[in-house]
């Protein structure tokens, strides 16, 4: 099929600068009042993706406007990502949720795909398509042939020492 | 007991004003959505390699006055493939048409749609890669010789014939196909 066209481009994802002049840019078309760290905040939880910058500006935007007369500086957007439970990699609850599963559950893995999404309740195809690929980019989960395993960057994202042999140990 | 027929007549609809109707023709919910969208390319934030090359080729196409080549955007969802396109439309001073892979469902839908196009206008395909296989064996010729096979009929009266697309006009017509 790629031959077929004469052209073909593939976009990349966007740099935390990137978003913030694009939060920035959202914000004044909604005319939402925002700082550039606040800007800043929202950018770096969107997982690099625009569409996701801007749906959480909107979030932060009725939170602001309910709680804080409209204006969005950090403290505001941060208070209103963690109400969203959008921590600090833009990882939402499903997402920690499915991590925090193969650790606690079953040992940091390697499990089975059926398994697992049956352990955090979800279809394993969404699990599949919707959440493991942005684990799978940051480093957070392997994919194996014998299930999925969490790596040592999610244990510590999720604050838990990771086990003994493990790569942890070298550093 | 037999209820004689009797004809009511019915009173006129009363249409809700504009504002009140759930559903209004002239309005959508990407309303808000088209506005965050940039519409021309020096808007667009980001992408910077690609908006240098994107950017040439436009330039290139215009100074030529030809219609630009077929173009493939790829990439993870929400990065800006839709955006990208109706921006081109834009720089290009054409009508986009936008369509979807999964809604053509057979090759007769794609000529009905590729017939219809004027010379110039953009043809945009969303989630081309969703597009049924057989639908994409059409697609071929049509993007490469501008010509379109199809099976006009059932059984014994059925016939191949074989589209041209509408006449080159001077510019020449290129259906930019896209993702």
């Amino acid at each position: 099929m790629r031959d077929r066209f004469g052209l073909a481009f593939r976009l990349e994802f966007y740099t935390p600068e990137e978003l913030t002049a694009i939060v920035t840019r959202s914000a004044q078309v909604l005319k939402v009042n925002i700082s550039v760290d606040g800007a800043g905040e929202i950018a770096r939880r969107s997982r690099g993706t625009p569409r996701l910058a801007n749906r959480l500006l909107k979030r932060v935007r009725d939170f602001a406007e309910v709680k804080h007369r409209g204006i969005v500086d950090t403290d505001v957007a941060d208070s209103a990502l963690k109400l969203l439970e959008v921590d600090q990699m833009g990882l939402d609850q499903m997402d920690r949720r499915i991590l925090s599963c193969i650790v606690e559950k079953f040992s940091g893995g390697p499990v089975g795909i059926e398994t697992l999404s049956m352990a955090v309740g979800e279809e394993a195809e969404t699990v599949e398509d919707v959440y493991e690929p942005f684990l799978v980019q940051i480093g957070f989960l392997q994919r194996t042939s014998s299930g999925r395993k969490a790596t040592v960057q999610a244990y510590r994202h999720l604050g838990i020492a990771p086990p003994a042999g493990t790569q942890g140990n070298l550093l | 007991m037999p209820r004689p027929k009797t004809t009511v007549p019915t009173p006129p609809v009363n249409e809700p004003p504009e504002e009140l109707r759930v559903l209004n023709p002239e309005k959508t919910g990407e309303d808000e959505e088209q506005t965050l969208r940039p519409r021309y390319l020096a808007d667009y934030v980001g992408q910077t390699a690609l908006k240098e090359s994107l950017s040439i080729t436009l330039q290139a196409a215009q100074k030529r006055k030809e219609s630009l080549e077929h173009l493939l955007l790829s990439g993870p969802p929400g990065l800006g493939k839709t955006t990208l396109a109706s921006i081109i439309a834009k720089e290009m001073g054409v009508n986009i048409k936008t369509t979807s892979g999964p809604v053509i469902e057979r090759a007769g839908d794609l000529a009905a749609l590729l017939t219809n196009l004027q010379p110039h206008d953009l043809l945009f395909i969303d989630e081309i890669h969703r597009l049924p296989r057989i639908v994409e064996e059409v697609l071929y010729p049509a993007m490469e010789d501008f010509e379109l096979d199809i099976m006009i009929g059932k059984g014994p009266t059925a016939r191949a014939i074989r589209l041209s697309m509408p006449p080159l006009p001077w510019w020449g017509l290129r259906p930019g196909l896209e993702r």
